[in-house]
């Protein structure tokens, strides 16, 4: 989740608890080579399609966390981390990303 | 039964059009579809409207134009106006009564919906439906941030439209076994269709080999998967008056309108885009024709996977069997039917606001050119990654009172 003020931040960081630290399995992973200008900073980066361990297993979408490289079936934890490039006198944005915690294991 | 018919059509040139401004554009695609309908007055006259296109004077009475419908994305982002319907309004003499559509990239196809629903409900007679969008003024990756917008902005944050696809286009592989050059295949058809068409922005025959050797973009779509950032406007006139003049003019036979989850995590299968399936089954029942019926189809091939999604949930081809019949040719001159004879978004083009337009547009005077038989043709425009679907069948005007 992007926060561009305040107010918007106050209101996600809500959000954030939802799924911070939980954790679940990458359904779908693309590596993302082109993006908008605030996320070029993290190009490349992954986008992954989540499946949580809890609340009904839920899906969600976030961005992988830097320093890994995702596959479909990863086992991943939920973290928070920058999401994007900010001016220096800027909040901070911050939001949920996925860090890998194992590989795909095949049956 | 009311009919509606096109009784008048138009596409600008799609591209990189750096001396031509949004204003111009809508300027261009109106006048044009309005002399489409009965010519010009004299082949020679020359008359220079307010955003500097020249045009002839149509034979046909614009004050007929009872209301507009002006598709467009994001007008606002892309060149700082908004107010598009006041805009376009004042290109006629009449200012007739005009209303902008948005739908992100079905913004004309929902502009054609609600065009329509005026027509049938008896309100109008005669409507324009014009869509365009001016999309080369500003850099590459603003236009993937302003495209990203038609997202769910806060759900899918740190997505990008291609990345969206990919996740699809994975799906597709992992569950039915689709290949890398069958991608590839869909883009070099359609750009083998676009050297015919005289509109397209790329006028070029490209190997498969060379689509899968491109740039990578977000894995497994590279640069020559992807419909290209395009200028253009394409408008449409569709009547239901019934005189003998616009005897033997298209007829809408059916359209269908569907919708599925914004947020691509919560929908229900990755492998097939639902709303596309539900506007496909509403247009065909409309029509009273299977998917067999159509000769040719203009869908939505955003991305290379796109059309493979389309050609089976639009019915053409069985599910998982969409990128194997796009490699043995079975989706162009010769096969069993021809997706994207225009080039489709790949190679005519895709200026966001005008592509349902001229989807229409573009089959509309097709089938004008077939007189001997019945013929049926597909349109099917798409917003966001399958959140939004908009699904016309047109047939021509013959055996049409």
């Amino acid at each position: 989740m992007k926060n561009s003020n305040p107010a918007e931040y106050f209101r996600n960081s809500k959000q954030w608890n939802q799924a911070l630290g939980e954790t679940g399995v990458v359904l779908q992973a693309t590596t993302i080579s082109v993006s908008s200008p605030e996320l070029q900073p993290f190009v490349p980066y992954d986008y992954l399609l989540i499946k949580l361990d809890s609340q009904d297993q839920k899906i969600i979408s976030a961005m992988g966390a830097d320093g890994f490289i995702f596959s479909k079936g990863d086992r991943v934890r939920m973290v928070l981390k920058k999401i994007a490039s900010s001016a220096s006198d800027d909040i901070i944005p911050y939001g949920l990303k996925a860090e890998k915690i194992s590989e795909r294991i095949d049956a | 039964m009311t009919k509606v018919k096109i009784i008048g059509q138009s596409i600008t040139r799609f591209g990189e059009l750096w001396d031509r401004s949004l204003e111009s554009l809508f300027e261009q695609a109106i006048w044009e579809s309005l002399i489409s309908i009965d010519g010009p007055v004299y082949q020679k006259q020359i008359e220079l409207r307010k955003y500097g296109v020249t045009t002839q004077i149509p034979r046909f009475d614009v004050r007929q134009v009872e209301a507009v419908f002006v598709a467009n994305m994001s007008a606002q982002a892309f060149t700082g106006q908004s107010h598009l319907g006041a805009l376009v309004s004042q290109m006629l003499p009449h200012n007739p009564p005009a209303i902008r559509v948005e739908g992100a990239c079905a913004s004309g196809g929902l502009a054609l919906v609600a065009a329509q629903q005026a027509l049938l409900s008896g309100q109008y007679k005669t409507v324009l439906v014009v869509g365009a969008e001016k999309m080369t003024d500003v850099s590459a990756t603003q236009t993937t941030k302003i495209l990203s917008g038609a997202s769910e902005y806060q759900s899918e944050y740190g997505s990008t439209f291609p990345a969206l696809y990919s996740l699809l286009a994975q799906a597709h592989m992992d569950a039915f076994g689709t290949t890398r050059n069958q991608l590839s295949m869909v883009s070099s058809k359609n750009h083998a269709h676009a050297v015919e068409n005289p509109k397209a922005q790329f006028r070029k025959k490209i190997s498969a080999d060379v689509v899968g050797r491109s740039a990578l973009i977000a894995d497994p779509i590279r640069l020559l998967d992807c419909s290209p950032v395009s200028d253009g406007a394409s408008a449409v006139v569709l009547s239901t008056k019934n005189i003998k003049r616009y005897q033997g003019k298209p007829v809408i036979a059916g359209f269908g309108h569907a919708q599925d989850t914004l947020n691509l995590a919560d929908r229900k299968s990755l492998t097939e885009l639902e709303a596309t399936k539900k506007a496909g089954q509403i247009a065909y029942r409309a029509a009273g024709i299977k998917p067999k019926d159509i000769k040719f189809a203009e869908v939505h091939d955003c991305f290379t996977i796109a059309e493979i999604l389309a050609s089976e949930d639009l019915g053409f081809f069985t599910k998982g069997s969409g990128g194997t019949a796009a490699e043995q040719g079975q989706t162009t001159y010769g096969g069993k039917i021809v997706i994207n004879p225009s080039g489709g978004l790949k190679a005519c083009g895709h200026p966001v606001g005008a592509t349902g337009v001229k989807q229409l547009a573009y089959v509309a005077s097709k089938l004008q050119e077939v007189q001997k038989k019945r013929v049926y043709a597909l349109t099917h425009n798409v917003g966001g990654s399958g959140a939004t679907a908009v699904v016309h069948i047109v047939r021509n005007g013959i055996y049409e009172k």
